[in-house]
C-alpha cells in the first residue's frame, strides 16, 4: 500500500498538517519550559479556550477569518491574566507545584467550558473559500489542510527571523542559554518571559482556532493534545525553535505512519519514538543548551 | 542541626501515628460504603509511598501507573486466566514489579527532571497501549471476576469490606514502617545526598546510577504490590488503571500531602479520596472545585501539608535556638 | 461525616403529594455519567427516567418511586464502587442506567449476587444477554447483534457488495462489525477490511480515510461515537469522500445530539437504529411533546431508552403490587413486561432478558437548514438469538 506513490504522498501531507498543528502549540511550551524551567500543562487549556472563542465568534455571525484574527488575542490576554494571577506565583516552587497548579487549572477550565457551552462537542465551519479539495499532482487533498500546512510554515519562518534577527530574539536566546548571566547583564528576564509567554499563548490560540474546523470543539480537547505536545517538546529539546520544529515533524510523522503501518499499536509508535530519542539523547534532539543530565 | 533532623523525624512519625489512629477510628465507626473508601485510600497510600521512595533520590515519575499496572495485570492474569491461588499471584506481582522496573530503570534513570518525567510517562503509555489492545485481558473493556486473597483458613473473610479495609490499612502501615527504616539507613541517606547534589555524590565516588536504579526497582516492587491489591479491591482490571490520569492522581496525592515526608503520601491519598467522594456526590461540575483546591494547595502549600507543618515547626524551633543554621530545615526538593 | 455525605448523594428525590405517613419509597439507583465524555447521553437518560416516573408513577401502591443518581465517570472501577454503595448503603430495590458495556460487565456479577435486578438503559455488549446472561440482569436498550444482524442483508440487497469497515476500537463497534459481517457475507456481500482505531485517542482520521478510499469500496461502514463521530464525518466530507463513496453506519454515529457539530457532514448517511425522533406513531409524538415541554429539548434514542428502562421498572413494581422486597417475584415480573412505547412494540424476552423491538433503517437528509432522519425501512419485532444464554434458575 505504501508503495503506491499517491497514497504515500497523501500520508506525507497528512503528517505535515498534523506536525504544523503540534508545532503551533509546542513552540510556546518549549520556550517557556526552556527559559523559565516552567512545566505549564495549562497550555492546552488556552488552545481549548481559543477554540471556544472561535466557536462563539462564528455563532455570532462572524466569519472564520474574524475568529482567526480575534480569538488568539483573547487567548493571549487570558493567558497573561492566568500568568500574572496564578502561574507566576509558583515560578520558583519546582515542577511539582507547577504540575499541581496547572492540573488544577485544566480541571477548572474544562468544567467552566462545560458550564458555559454544555457537554456536547461543537463545530466550527471551514471558511467557504477553503471548502473542497485541491488536485495536487493527482492527489485530491482538502484545501483547508493545505492552508494549515502553509500557515505552519509561515509561522516557522516568522519565528526564525524573530528569534535570530531581532533584539527580543537575542534576549530570549540569552535567557534560555544562561539565565543567571543574562540577569547580571541587566536583562529583565521577567519582562522577556511575560512577552514570550504572551506570544506562546497567542500561537496556542491560533492552533485552537485552526484545529476547530477539523477536530471540533469539546471539553477535554486540551488534555488530548497537551500530552502529544509535551512529547514534541521533550523529543525536540527544550527552548529551541529548531528542536520544536524537528520534534513536531517527528511526532507528526510517527503518529500518521503509525496508524498505517501498525494500526493495532498506533498510540505506541509515538511513545516508542520518544523512548528511543531519550535513550540516546537524554535531553532531546536539539536542546537550546546542554542540560546537566545528572541533576 | 542533628537535633533538628531528629525533631523533624519525630514530627513526621507523630503525624503517621495520628493518621493510623484516625484511619482505624473511621474504619471502626463508619458504615459499609466508607469501608470501600478506606480501602481505596489505603491502597493509594501504598502507591504514594512507592512514589515517595523514588523521590528520595530526586526523581519524579509521571508513569508510575505503569508499575501499578504490572502488579495488577500479573495478579489478574494468574488468578483469573490461570486459576492460580491469589497468595502466589501477589508474590509474582511483586517479583514482576521488580523485574520490569529494573529493566525500565536501566534506560530511564539515565535522565532526570522533566526528561525522567516524560520517559516514565512513555513507558507507562506503551503498557497502556498494549493493555488497550490485549485480547487476553479483554482490551479496553477490561476483565472482571478478580478474586481476593483467601485468608479464610485463619478466620478472615476478605470479601467482607470491613476486614478488607483493615487489611489494607495494615499493609499500608507495614510499607510505611519499612520505608522509614530504609530512609534512615545508609542507603536512604545516600539517596537523599543524591537528591541534594548528584554531582557531588558522583565526585565522592558514589555510584549515582546504581543507587537510582535500586530506588526505582524498590519503588516498582511497592507499586506492583499496590496494584495487586487495587484489583483485589475493585475485582476488575482495565487499562484505565495504567493511564496517565492514575499516574497524575498518585503524584497529586503525594504533592498535596508533602513529597519527601513519607507520611505525607498516605495523608494526601486519604484527602484526595475523601475530596473526590464529597465533591462528586455534592456537585454536578465537581472538577471545578477539585481544580480550585489543587490550585490553592499549589499556591499556599507548595511543599504539601506535611511539608508545611514541618517548615512551620522548623521555624518555631529555630526561634527557640537561634544558633540553628538558617534554611537548614529545608530538607528540600530540588 | 461519610454518612452525611451519602445522604447528600440523593440527587433526585421525587416526593409528589407525599403524606407524612407515606410508606417506604421504592428506590431505584441510576448509574449515569455526570462527568466525562458520556454526560450528554447520561443527561438525556436521566431526563427520560424522570419523565417515566411522572407518566407511570409517581407512586406504586402508595410508595413513592425514588431515583438515586450516581456518577460512574464512564469507568468500570468507579461504577463497581457506586453500585456497591447503592446496594449496601442506600439499599436500592433496583438499578437502572449503566451506559458503558464495560461497566455493565463489571457490575453484573455484583447485582446478581446481591439479588438486586438491574435494567440497563444503554450497555449493549452481546454477552450481557448472551453467554453471561443472568436472571437479575435485564436490557431495555438493545444488543449489538440486534442492530447489526438485520442490517447486513439489507445493505447487500441495496446493491453494496464490497464494504470497508472503519471503527473505534471497543466492544460496540467490534460487535457491530462482526455481526454485520456475518449476515452481510451470508447475503453475498464482502467486507474488504476492518480497521479499528484506538477509541478516544484519534483526532486525525485522514490516514484511515485515505486507506479506505484506496480500496475503492461500494460503501464505507463507519462506527464512531461522541467527539470521534464528529471528526469522522467532517473529515469524510473534507477529504471529498462524501457523495462519492456512500457512508453507512449504525446507531450512534450521526445521532440527533451531534447535529450542530457535524453540520451538513452528517447528511446522506444510512444507518440501522432502534429509534429515530421522527417516528410518526401516536406514542412517539406524545412522548416527544411531553419531553419538550418538560426539558425544552428534543429527545433522542438515549432519552427513550432511559424512559423505557424506568417504565420496565415501574410496570414490574406494579405487577408485584409494590412489594419489591420480594426480589424473585420482582425479577420475574420485569421479564414479563411489554408495552407499546415511543420505539413501537417493546417487550422483554424472558429467554435472555433482552428487549424485543423494531429496527429502523433511516437516512439523514437535509430539511431546511437542519439534518434529520428519514425513515426508509422498518424491520419489525426483531428478537435476539437466545441460544448463547444458559439462563440460570431464578432463586
Amino acid at each position: 500500500m505504501l508503495l503506491d506513490p499517491y497514497f504515500f504522498a497523501e500520508q506525507v501531507l497528512n503528517s505535515l498538517q498534523f506536525s504544523m498543528l503540534l508545532f503551533l502549540l509546542a513552540i510556546g511550551l518549549s520556550v517557556v519550559f526552556g527559559l523559565m524551567d516552567y512545566l505549564n500543562l495549562a497550555h492546552g487549556t488556552i488552545y481549548m479556550f481559543a477554540a471556544y472563542v472561535a466557536f462563539t465568534i462564528t455563532q455570532l455571525g462572524g466569519s472564520f477569518w474574524a475568529a482567526l484574527a480575534l480569538a488568539p488575542f483573547v487567548a493571549a490576554a487570558v493567558g497573561l491574566l492566568l500568568y500574572f494571577l496564578l502561574l507566576k506565583r509558583v515560578e520558583r516552587s519546582g515542577h511539582l507545584a507547577q504540575v499541581l497548579l496547572t492540573v488544577g487549572i485544566i480541571y477548572m477550565g474544562t468544567d467552566l467550558m462545560r458550564i458555559a457551552y454544555g457537554d456536547l462537542p461543537k463545530g466550527v465551519a471551514q471558511p467557504d473559500m477553503l471548502n473542497g479539495a485541491v488536485n495536487l499532482f493527482g492527489i485530491l487533498y482538502p484545501s483547508y489542510r493545505l492552508f494549515l500546512i502553509g500557515l505552519g510554515l509561515v509561522v516557522m519562518i516568522a519565528l526564525y527571523f524573530a528569534l535570530e534577527r531581532t533584539r527580543l530574539g537575542a534576549l530570549v536566546r540569552a535567557g534560555v542559554d544562561d539565565r543567571a548571566t543574562a540577569e547580571t547583564l541587566g536583562i529583565d528576564i521577567g519582562k522577556v518571559f511575560a512577552l514570550v509567554f504572551a506570544i506562546g499563548t497567542y500561537l496556542a490560540g491560533v492552533g485552537g482556532v485552526v484545529a476547530a474546523p477539523i477536530f471540533g470543539v469539546y471539553p477535554g480537547m486540551d488534555v488530548t493534545i497537551i500530552i502529544l505536545v509535551l512529547i514534541v517538546v521533550v523529543v525536540g529539546g527544550l527552548g529551541s525553535l529548531k528542536g520544536a520544529i524537528l520534534g513536531s515533524l517527528l511526532i507528526g510523522f510517527a503518529d500518521t505512519f503509525g496508524k498505517i503501518l501498525l494500526p493495532q499499536f498506533a498510540m505506541m509508535m509515538i511513545y516508542l519514538v520518544m523512548a528511543l530519542v531519550l535513550t540516546f539523547r537524554p535531553t532531546g534532539l536539539l536542546p537550546a543548551r546542554r542540560f546537566s543530565t545528572s541533576g | 542541626m542533628m537535633s533538628m533532623m531528629a525533631n523533624r523525624t519525630f514530627v513526621r512519625r507523630a503525624i503517621g501515628v495520628a493518621l493510623i489512629v484516625a484511619a482505624l477510628l473511621a474504619q471502626r465507626f463508619s458504615g459499609f460504603f466508607a469501608q470501600e473508601l478506606i480501602a481505596e485510600a489505603a491502597i493509594l497510600g501504598i502507591f504514594t509511598l512507592s512514589l515517595d521512595l523514588l523521590a528520595t533520590c530526586g526523581l519524579v515519575s509521571f508513569g508510575h501507573a505503569g508499575l501499578l499496572g504490572v502488579g495488577a495485570y500479573i495478579f489478574g492474569g494468574m488468578t483469573v486466566l490461570m486459576g492460580l491461588p491469589p497468595a502466589l499471584a501477589i508474590i509474582a506481582a511483586v517479583l514482576g514489579g521488580i523485574v520490569i522496573s529494573f529493566l525500565v530503570g536501566l534506560l530511564a534513570v539515565r535522565t532526570s527532571g522533566a526528561f525522567f518525567i516524560m520517559v516514565t510517562l512513555a513507558a507507562a503509555e506503551m503498557f497502556y497501549a498494549w493493555g488497550f489492545r490485549s485480547k487476553l485481558f479483554n482490551g479496553a473493556d477490561g476483565m472482571g471476576g478478580i478474586p481476593r486473597l483467601d485468608l479464610k483458613p485463619i478466620g478472615l473473610d476478605l470479601d467482607n469490606p470491613e476486614i478488607f479495609a483493615l487489611l489494607c490499612i495494615g499493609l499500608c502501615v507495614v510499607v510505611w514502617l519499612l520505608l522509614e527504616l530504609v530512609v534512615a539507613s545508609p542507603f536512604g541517606r545516600t539517596l537523599a545526598a543524591i537528591r541534594q547534589n548528584p554531582s557531588r555524590v558522583a565526585a565522592l565516588g558514589g555510584r549515582v546510577f546504581a543507587y537510582r536504579l535500586a530506588a526505582f526497582t524498590a519503588s516498582g516492587a511497592i507499586a506492583a504490590l499496590a496494584g495487586a491489591f487495587k484489583v483485589q479491591h475493585t475485582n476488575f482490571i482495565s487499562p484505565d488503571l495504567v493511564s496517565w490520569f492514575v499516574s497524575g492522581d498518585v503524584l497529586i496525592a503525594l504533592v498535596i500531602g508533602g513529597m519527601g515526608t513519607l507520611v505525607g503520601g498516605p495523608l494526601g491519598a486519604a484527602i484526595l479520596v475523601i475530596l473526590k467522594e464529597v465533591l462528586s456526590s455534592s456537585f454536578g461540575h465537581w472538577y471545578l472545585f477539585l481544580g480550585a483546591i489543587f490550585a490553592f494547595v499549589a499556591l499556599a502549600l507548595p511543599r504539601g501539608i506535611v511539608g508545611w507543618l514541618l517548615d512551620m515547626i522548623g521555624r518555631l524551633s529555630q526561634r527557640k535556638a537561634p544558633a540553628g543554621m538558617p534554611g537548614s530545615s529545608a530538607e528540600a526538593e530540588q | 461525616m461519610i454518612r452525611a455525605l451519602t445522604a447528600g448523594a440523593v440527587l433526585a428525590v421525587l416526593s409528589m403529594n407525599s403524606s407524612a405517613f407515606a410508606a417506604e419509597p421504592i428506590k431505584i439507583g441510576g448509574i449515569l455519567a455526570t462527568t466525562g465524555n458520556d454526560v450528554p447521553q447520561g443527561t438525556e437518560m436521566t431526563n427520560g427516567m424522570r419523565l417515566a416516573i411522572e407518566h407511570f408513577g409517581p407512586k406504586v401502591n402508595g410508595r413513592d418511586i425514588q431515583l438515586l443518581v450516581e456518577d460512574d465517570s464512564s469507568n468500570p472501577s468507579v461504577g463497581l464502587q457506586k453500585v456497591r454503595k447503592l446496594i449496601q448503603s442506600d439499599k436500592v430495590d433496583m438499578i437502572a442506567g449503566v451506559q458503558l458495556s464495560a461497566v455493565a460487565l463489571a457490575v453484573a456479577p455484583v447485582v446478581a449476587a446481591a439479588k438486586v435486578p438491574m435494567i440497563m438503559s444503554l450497555a449493549s455488549a452481546n454477552a450481557l444477554t448472551g453467554e453471561k446472561c443472568s436472571p437479575w440482569v435485564f436490557r431495555a436498550s438493545y444488543s449489538n447483534a440486534q442492530i447489526a444482524e438485520p442490517f447486513g442483508p439489507w445493505v447487500a440487497a441495496k446493491g453494496y457488495k464490497n464494504v470497508f469497515v472503519l471503527g473505534a476500537d471497543f466492544v460496540t463497534p467490534r460487535e457491530f462489525a462482526g455481526d454485520f459481517r456475518r449476515t452481510f457475507e451470508k447475503a453475498g456481500g464482502k467486507v474488504i477490511a476492518e480497521v479499528f482505531s484506538p477509541f478516544g485517542k484519534t483526532q486525525d482520521f485522514g490516514p484511515y480515510l485515505a486507506q479506505a478510499r484506496s480500496a475503492n469500496p461500494d460503501a464505507i461502514l463507519g462506527l464512531y461515537y461522541g467527539a470521534e463521530a464528529i471528526l469522522f464525518t467532517k473529515q469524510y466530507e473534507s477529504f471529498g469522500l462524501k457523495g462519492k463513496i456512500p457512508l453507512i453506519s449504525m446507531l450512534g454515529t450521526t445521532p440527533a445530539m451531534l447535529r450542530q457539530a457535524q453540520g451538513d457532514s452528517a447528511e446522506g448517511v444510512i444507518s440501522s437504529l432502534n429509534y429515530i425522533p421522527e417516528l410518526q406513531s401516536p406514542e412517539n409524538i406524545a412522548f416527544q411533546k411531553a419531553y419538550r415541554e418538560k426539558f425544552n429539548a428534543s429527545a433522542s434514542e438515549f432519552a427513550v431508552m432511559g424512559y423505557d428502562s424506568m417504565r420496565f421498572a415501574i410496570e414490574a413494581a406494579k405487577k408485584v403490587n409494590g412489594n419489591v422486597e420480594d426480589r424473585v417475584a420482582l425479577a420475574k415480573a420485569i421479564s414479563q413486561v411489554s408495552f407499546t412505547g415511543p420505539r413501537g412494540p417493546t417487550r422483554m424476552n424472558p429467554a435472555n432478558n433482552n428487549v424485543d423491538q423494531n429496527i429502523y433503517v433511516a437516512k439523514t437528509v437535509k430539511k431546511g437548514d437542519a439534518v434529520v432522519f428519514e425513515l426508509i425501512d422498518t424491520i419489525p419485532n426483531v428478537t435476539t438469538d437466545a441460544s448463547a444464554c444458559k439462563m440460570p434458575p431464578l432463586q
